[in-house]
């Protein structure tokens, strides 16, 4: 019986130290691991083409700690007030102890999903942004650093507006001025869409030509064309639509 | 009242031979608050972002004294082996409670912190419910060696 007793007496102290050291030589990995250098992205490419804005650019890990790390994961949320937009995540299934992970990473958005965002191409405002990562360390101890934070977001059709419409009722066409600045860090190139719809939903006439905006950089143009005036109805709908993405839409009182 | 005065007699000479043993006990009980203190100094500062853990390290600390004052006063008697056992039981509940069931979140500095350790919080509940059977078989072997009357 003394035997068994002082015999559980040595497991139990031989558990506890097995315990402490694992949870010191995974905070020490853990240090070694935050130390600056060890992780990184490296110079990230925006890009804008056809309707897709994509980020891209290379990162690495470099796991200098004693174990391996396992199940990490990255997740992106971008949020416009309470809804999210997009989610992105990327997936590093495994980095064994005293190698380098080098990968690359692609978030693309497109311009759907911003549109949902209802004044996002339109408006300037705050994204919200909610970061999350998080690994496994020796297959045993899971951790996650969430945050959370705002970022300025510079509309590439700021300030859209419409003006000086009218209608030659003897010519049948429409003529506006269509004005807007790109906010945005990317060019805008594509084919720019002027609908005009009556109060019966119909399409009565449109506009369509390609564009080509600098980067911070204004744009205003005069438009004049045709329609169909034995369809017009006393109010009209003209929409802007840019590649196919509805950007703007009002109502027009031609009676 | 030559009885009263034999009692009374007795239970001074059981309070003076209890007297080394006392100090003994409070000595160790010492020693370990020493060491809780000097870990305390040392894991304050990492646990700042986690507010309960003044709090719950102040309950650790006061039960740990207690039960090695206690466990040290009543050695050679039964009550030894009950207050082991009480000890790792408590230490059982205490450390899936303050550890969240093996998930704990700390928030500081805009981040939220979280660390899942479940497998070695079941490490840690194992080697308590092995201070339970230890102190369970330390029982059975005092009473087994106890004269009978």
């Amino acid at each position: 019986m003394r035997q068994t007793i002082r015999t559980l007496g040595w497991a139990i102290g031989f558990l506890w130290i097995i315990i402490l050291l694992l949870l010191v030589s995974v905070a020490f990995s853990l240090l070694g691991f935050a130390e600056p250098g060890n992780t990184g992205i490296r110079e990230p490419q925006v890009t804008f083409s056809g309707t897709v804005f994509s980020l891209s650019g290379p990162f690495y890990v470099n796991n200098t700690g004693f174990y391996d790390l396992s199940d990490a994961n990255l997740t992106i949320l971008i949020g416009y007030q309470n809804e999210v937009l997009k989610t992105l995540s990327y997936f590093v299934p495994y980095v064994p102890a005293g190698t380098v992970w080098n990968s690359t990473y692609d978030a693309s958005v497109t311009l759907q999903e911003l549109a949902s965002g209802s004044e996002l191409l339109t408006n300037g405002t705050n994204l919200n942004l909610g970061i999350s990562a998080s690994f496994r360390v020796a297959h045993v101890l899971a951790f996650e650093v969430s945050t959370n934070f705002s970022q300025p977001w510079r509309a590439p059709f700021h300030n859209l507006t419409i003006q000086e419409i009218g209608y030659n009722p003897s010519t049948q066409q429409i003529s506006l001025l269509t004005s807007f600045e790109n906010h945005a860090s990317f060019p805008l190139q594509g084919e720019f869409l002027l609908e005009v719809y009556n109060s019966r939903s119909r399409r009565i006439g449109y506009f369509m030509h390609d564009i080509n905006v600098a980067a911070s950089a204004p744009y205003s143009s005069s438009y004049q064309f045709g329609v169909d005036g034995f369809q017009m109805t006393d109010n009209e709908v003209i929409r802007l639509s840019f590649v196919g993405v509805k950007i703007y839409e009002m109502e027009w009182a031609s009676g | 009242m030559n009885s009263v005065r034999l009692e009374s007699g007795g239970l001074r000479q059981t309070l003076v031979e209890s007297i080394p043993k006392i100090l003994k006990a409070a000595l160790v009980t010492a020693v370990v608050g020493l060491i809780l203190l000097v870990f305390w100094l040392a894991t304050s500062g990492i646990f700042a972002g986690y507010p309960e853990y003044s709090t719950l390290f102040a309950i650790l600390a006061v039960f740990i004294l207690f039960f090695t004052f206690s466990i040290r006063m009543t050695e050679g008697t039964i009550f030894r082996y009950g207050f082991i056992v009480a000890r790792s039981l408590f230490l059982i509940f205490f450390i899936a409670y303050a550890t969240n069931g093996g998930v704990l979140s700390i928030v500081g500095l805009g981040f939220q912190f979280t660390m899942e350790f479940i497998p070695i919080l079941g490490l840690m509940i194992v080697a308590c419910l092995l201070g339970v059977a230890k102190g369970l078989l330390g029982a059975i072997e005092f009473i087994s060696e106890s004269p009978k009357d």
